[in-house]
C-alpha cells in the first residue's frame, strides 16, 4: 500500500536582465538573460503531474532529504535576443522606391542556453541481493533507479544555439491593402539539439555494477510541431487590408 | 532587471506503507569499462519479512 504524502519541497531562484532598444532608424533590439536554479528533494516530482496514483519515487522510504538535487525542469542559463530592422533606403516616392528599393524587413530571434539535464540511472538485473523487498533497485526498496551516488541531473542533454529569421518585402497594393511576401526560416544554422539520451550508467548483476557502454548517447531530436528541431523554412504572404 | 525566489512545501511524496525498516548493509562493487574496480557503493536494505 502506497501513501501519498506531503514531504516535498523546493526552491528556485531566478535572476532575470532585459536591455531594451526601442525602434529608432529603423532598428529595434530586445536582449533577455535568464539565471536560474531550481532545486527539489521530491524526487524531481516537479517535473510530473502525477498526484494520487504516483509510484514509489525516493531513494528510501519515507527520507526525502537524501534526495535533494537539481530539478528535472532545470536550465541554468537561457538569452534570447530578437531584433527588427526595417530599413528607408531612400526618401524617394518614386515607383522603383516604393516597390524595389523600400519596405523590405529583416527579423529575428537568437537563442542560446545551457543545456538540460537527465539522471544517470542503474538498471538491476535479478535480484539485487538475497531477501530484497524488492529487485529494481539496488538497495531493494522499489522506488527511483537513480544511481544513488552520483548527482541529480548530471547528464546535460545539449545546449542551445538558434536562429530563427524572417525577410519580409511589403507590397503596397493601394492605399488601403497592403501585402507582406514573407521568407521565413527557423534553425536558420541547422544546429540540431538533442532532447534526450541514453539515461543507464551502469547495470547491476552479482554484486558488481558495470559502466553501461552507450551512457549519454543522443535517442532523440524533438520539437514542436513538426516532430523535429532541424531547419526549416516557409515562404507566405499576408494580406493587411 | 529583477530576481525571483519561490519556495514550495508540502510536495506530494510517496511512502510504502508495508515495508519494513532499513536493513543489513548490501555492498556492490564498482567497475570501470576495463573490469577493474573504482570504487565500492554500500547501502542499507529493504529485505522481505523485515
Amino acid at each position: 500500500m502506497t501513501q501519498v504524502e506531503n514531504g516535498g519541497d523546493s526552491w528556485y531562484n531566478g535572476l532575470i536582465v532585459q536591455l531594451n532598444k526601442r525602434m529608432s532608424k529603423g532598428l529595434q533590439v530586445a536582449f533577455s538573460y535568464t539565471w536560474s536554479h531550481a532545486i527539489d528533494n521530491a524526487n524531481q516530482g516537479g517535473g510530473s503531474n502525477a498526484l494520487f496514483f504516483d509510484s514509489l519515487r525516493s531513494t528510501a522510504n519515507g527520507s526525502y532529504d537524501q534526495d535533494r538535487g537539481t530539478s528535472s525542469l532545470d536550465q541554468r542559463h537561457r538569452a534570447t535576443t530578437n531584433f527588427v530592422w526595417s530599413p528607408t533606403f531612400t526618401k524617394s516616392t518614386a515607383p522603383g522606391a516604393r516597390y524595389l528599393v523600400n519596405g523590405w524587413q529583416l527579423s529575428g530571434i537568437v537563442t542560446l542556453a545551457s543545456a538540460q539535464a537527465l539522471t544517470p540511472t542503474v538498471r538491476v538485473s535479478g535480484a539485487p541481493f538475497s531477501g530484497a523487498a524488492f529487485n529494481t533497485t539496488l538497495n531493494g526498496f522499489g522506488g527511483t533507479n537513480r544511481v544513488p551516488f552520483l548527482p541529480f541531473s548530471s547528464l546535460d542533454i545539449d545546449q542551445t544555439y538558434r536562429l530563427d529569421a524572417r525577410l519580409a518585402r511589403e507590397l503596397p497594393f493601394t492605399e488601403t491593402v497592403k501585402g507582406y511576401l514573407q521568407f521565413e526560416a527557423f534553425n536558420v544554422t541547422n544546429s540540431v539539439v538533442n532532447t534526450f539520451r541514453l539515461t543507464e550508467r551502469y547495470s547491476a548483476s552479482g554484486g558488481v555494477l558495470t559502466p553501461t557502454a552507450n551512457f549519454g548517447s543522443p535517442t532523440q531530436s524533438q520539437g514542436f510541431p513538426d516532430g523535429t528541431n532541424a531547419r526549416r523554412a516557409q515562404v507566405s504572404l499576408r494580406l493587411v487590408f | 532587471m529583477s530576481y525571483v525566489y519561490t519556495r514550495g512545501m508540502r510536495l506530494t511524496t510517496t511512502r510504502d506503507m508495508n515495508i519494513g525498516p532499513e536493513g543489513p548493509l548490501a555492498s556492490y562493487r564498482i567497475n570501470d569499462a576495463s573490469g577493474n574496480q573504482v570504487g565500492t557503493y554500500v547501502t542499507p536494505t529493504y529485505r522481505l519479512g523485515a
